[in-house]
């Protein structure tokens, strides 16, 4: 396999990759290391040039501002935009987590497009960005037991503790949900990670593995999955539980 | 949060909303004190840089209109003024030692150090500011080809340094 060269890899840490490259340290442990050592020399550059700014320095500076008093029909116009915009968003935007992969895969059922459904549910609230000392890398693989089920949706949420840091995300083994799931992006190098996935296809039964992740660690972690949803073919949905399985260590 | 771009609120500020200069000053204020902090090598003189960046955007908003990022103009003024502040305080007074590093950063700070002014530069604006590779040339003034084959370089001896698996 032919490697990345040193730019195309800061290009990927930087989020700027073609969908090749990025595909390409999804499948290339080599290449996946070095874009993890770049990404870790860079987050422990912004760290060290981070200056606390005091409330006082903020006014200081803000205070010099003139301010512009608005007319009184001004004031008018904009409380009325106001109550017009929060009407809007009541009515059209749902906000993030009101709902799930179940209702992706039932948008989709009808021919609808369940990308933005998907992109909301997995959504991570201010990701916290981890700098992991040390360079172990591990392989978490990730199950919903269905039992005699079939797996048509899932959604599942994972935590680490403080020793480690989220940096990769992999599909799992059935054809159904071969593709890595859908998940915030800004999650990676953090500690918790939301993935969800549905087929339209032939489901899976029995235990199935959904995803594999990768982790930085500075010593062995300990891992939590919670079932968010999961669903049967045609929308039922079902308690399962989760399982993570640690594969071994790829240092 | 506003969801204005820069350019839409550096328009704005021009015409006396102060609420767009605000969101450009939180949106902007923790890499200027950072910039200055890393230049100047001084968490007090960045401070003040920040408000002495501030002030100048103020007084040039009049004619100010982005040609490129907001960060590409704020970079040259914050570093001049972080160099000035650093020139100033090479005659340290006795006792103001500078914090030890810990080993990360006494690490970065070995690389940059072996790297030279120029590439350490180009590497510090891509790493720690975040900035794509045109940003970097059009602050700095010199061509892309320039910036690439000075990450590259860069790059190339973080890779030899790093201990094989």
């Amino acid at each position: 396999m032919e490697h990345l060269d040193e730019l195309a890899q800061d290009r990927v840490r930087a989020g700027e990759g073609s969908p090749e490259e990025a595909q390409h340290i999804l499948e290339c442990l080599q290449c996946k290391v070095e874009v993890e050592v770049l990404r870790f020399m860079a987050n422990s550059m912004k760290d060290a040039q981070a200056v606390e700014v005091p409330a006082e320095v903020d006014r200081a500076i803000l205070s010099t501002i003139p301010r512009r008093r608005r007319p009184a029909w001004a004031v008018f116009a904009g409380s009325a935009a106001a109550i017009l915009a929060v009407a809007i968003t009541l009515t059209f935007v749902m906000p993030a987590h009101a709902v799930d992969v179940v209702d992706a895969y039932a948008l989709s059922r009808k021919g609808g497009d369940a990308t933005e459904i998907l992109r909301k549910c997995t959504a991570v609230d201010s990701p916290r960005k981890r700098n992991i000392l040390g360079n172990r890398f591990v392989a978490i693989d990730v199950y919903v037991e269905a039992g005699e089920r079939k797996l048509a949706a899932w959604q599942v949420e994972i935590t680490a503790d403080d020793r480690a840091a989220i940096v990769g995300v992999e599909g799992g083994a059935m054809p159904a949900y071969h593709d890595p799931p859908t998940y915030d992006p800004k999650a990676l190098q953090g500690g918790k990670i939301v993935l969800a996935a549905f087929t339209t296809g032939e489901a899976p039964s029995g235990r199935v593995r959904v995803a594999r992740l990768h982790l930085m660690e500075s010593a062995k972690v300990d891992l939590d999955g919670r079932l968010v949803a999961a669903a049967a073919p045609g929308g039922a949905r079902f308690d399962a539980k989760v399982t993570l399985e640690r594969t071994g260590d790829s240092r | 949060m506003d969801s204005r771009s820069d350019a839409d609120l550096v328009k704005a500020a021009r015409r006396g909303d102060a609420a767009a200069f605000e969101a450009l000053y939180y949106r902007h204020r923790d890499w200027v004190a950072g910039l200055a902090c890393r230049i100047c090598g001084d968490r007090e003189a960045a401070l003040d840089i920040l408000q002495e960046t501030f002030a100048y955007v103020f007084k040039k908003l009049p004619e100010l209109e982005l040609r490129a990022g907001f960060r590409t103009f704020l970079y040259p003024v914050i570093k001049h003024r972080s160099i000035d502040r650093k020139r100033a305080r090479r005659t340290l007074p006795e006792g103001s030692e500078p914090e030890a590093p810990t080993s990360v950063q006494g690490a970065i700070d070995a690389y940059l150090n072996q790297l030279g002014e120029e590439h350490a530069e180009v590497v510090q604006m891509r790493f720690a500011d975040g900035l794509t590779l045109d940003e970097i040339a059009a602050a700095l003034e010199i061509p892309l080809g320039t910036v690439k084959s000075r990450l590259h370089h860069a790059l190339e001896i973080l890779r030899r340094k790093k201990p094989n698996p």
